[in-house]
């Protein structure tokens, strides 16, 4: 299995458990809910078009950096 | 005759949930600089204003400047509308040490502030991420490069040492089943920077325009000073 979906999927999971933590990004706060659907690549509606690429920027960093981890 | 004091200007001002947790973060900062014997100028706690931060920077030369708030790549934010350091009035950094805990402002505004004299710049090349499950370990990284400074450490042995730092923390967290919070640790300390004069760095081209916008508002930054001294 490759580092990147390792990454997602555990990512995805922890947001999906505790929904209601909140992560800062670029001044803006997320949901863990918010940002398990961002990392899902799903569309959402409650969301304004610049707060989504946001949303969808942060996932994929997040990513990124757990590879990293992973990959220590 | 007694010892002429330290003195740090901080400013970290509250007005929207991730001020909430920077200016939380920076009573610590300020405690540490006061047990350390500094004169502390401590704005913050509000949204504060270009002028109050002008001024004391322009009162207290040489100080040390703190900044924990939003930031941007050309600037230092004091609320949601108004900067209060930016690439206008980037010489008021001229001749101190500056530590930030804010967004990307490393990435411009530190370069351009080594460029015109800043002794040092610590902040970061990326946005600043932090989890609210994490809080505390988000505070001991930020805090953690001007506590090492003060206990007597170079800036390059405070940035290689609070870099293990963040690398540790990000381990801790992988391993709490943290893993928002350690991706976020990791991706803090990999655009963690610390300039010093002299120091090459990666310098941004800027095109002719940009270039001129800036000379403008350099000039109309001087000529607001010159009006209200």
């Amino acid at each position: 299995m490759n580092a990147d979906k390792v990454a997602r999927e555990l990512l995805i999971e922890e947001c999906k458990s505790k929904p209601n933590e909140k992560l800062f990004f670029a001044g803006r706060a997320f949901t863990y809910a918010e940002l398990a659907q961002a990392l899902e690549g799903g569309e959402v509606s409650a969301f304004d078009a610049l707060r989504l690429t946001y949303a969808r920027k942060c996932a994929e960093s997040l990513v990124q950096s757990l590879k990293k981890i992973l990959e220590r | 005759m007694s010892e002429p004091k330290n003195v740090a200007v901080v400013v970290a001002p509250k007005f929207d949930p991730a001020t909430e947790y920077s200016y939380s973060w920076s009573r610590d900062v300020v405690d540490v600089l006061r047990n350390y014997g500094y004169e502390v100028v401590d704005i913050g706690g509000r949204p504060v204003s270009r002028s109050e931060v002008t001024d004391a920077l322009f009162k207290n030369s040489g100080a040390l400047y703190v900044h924990y708030d939003h930031g941007s790549e050309w600037a230092h934010w004091g609320s949601q509308v108004e900067p209060v350091v930016d690439l206008w009035n980037v010489d008021l950094l001229s001749g101190r040490e500056v530590y930030c805990m804010n967004c990307e402002s490393a990435r411009l505004l530190g370069v351009e502030a080594i460029k015109r004299g800043c002794l040092a710049y610590w902040g970061y090349r990326d946005v600043f991420v932090f989890t609210s499950d994490a809080s505390a370990d988000f505070k001991e990284f930020a805090n953690a490069g001007i506590k090492r400074r003060l206990s007597g450490l170079s800036w390059k042995e405070a940035l290689n040492e609070v870099k293990k730092l963040g690398v540790s923390l990000s381990e801790k967290l992988f391993s709490e089943g943290k893993f928002v919070a350690a991706s976020a640790m990791q991706h803090d300390t990999d655009v963690l920077v610390c300039y010093e004069k002299g120091d090459e760095i990666d310098n941004p081209k800027k095109s002719w325009w940009r270039r001129l916008i800036e000379w403008i508002g350099r000039l109309i930054e001087r000529i607001r000073r010159w009006i209200r001294c």
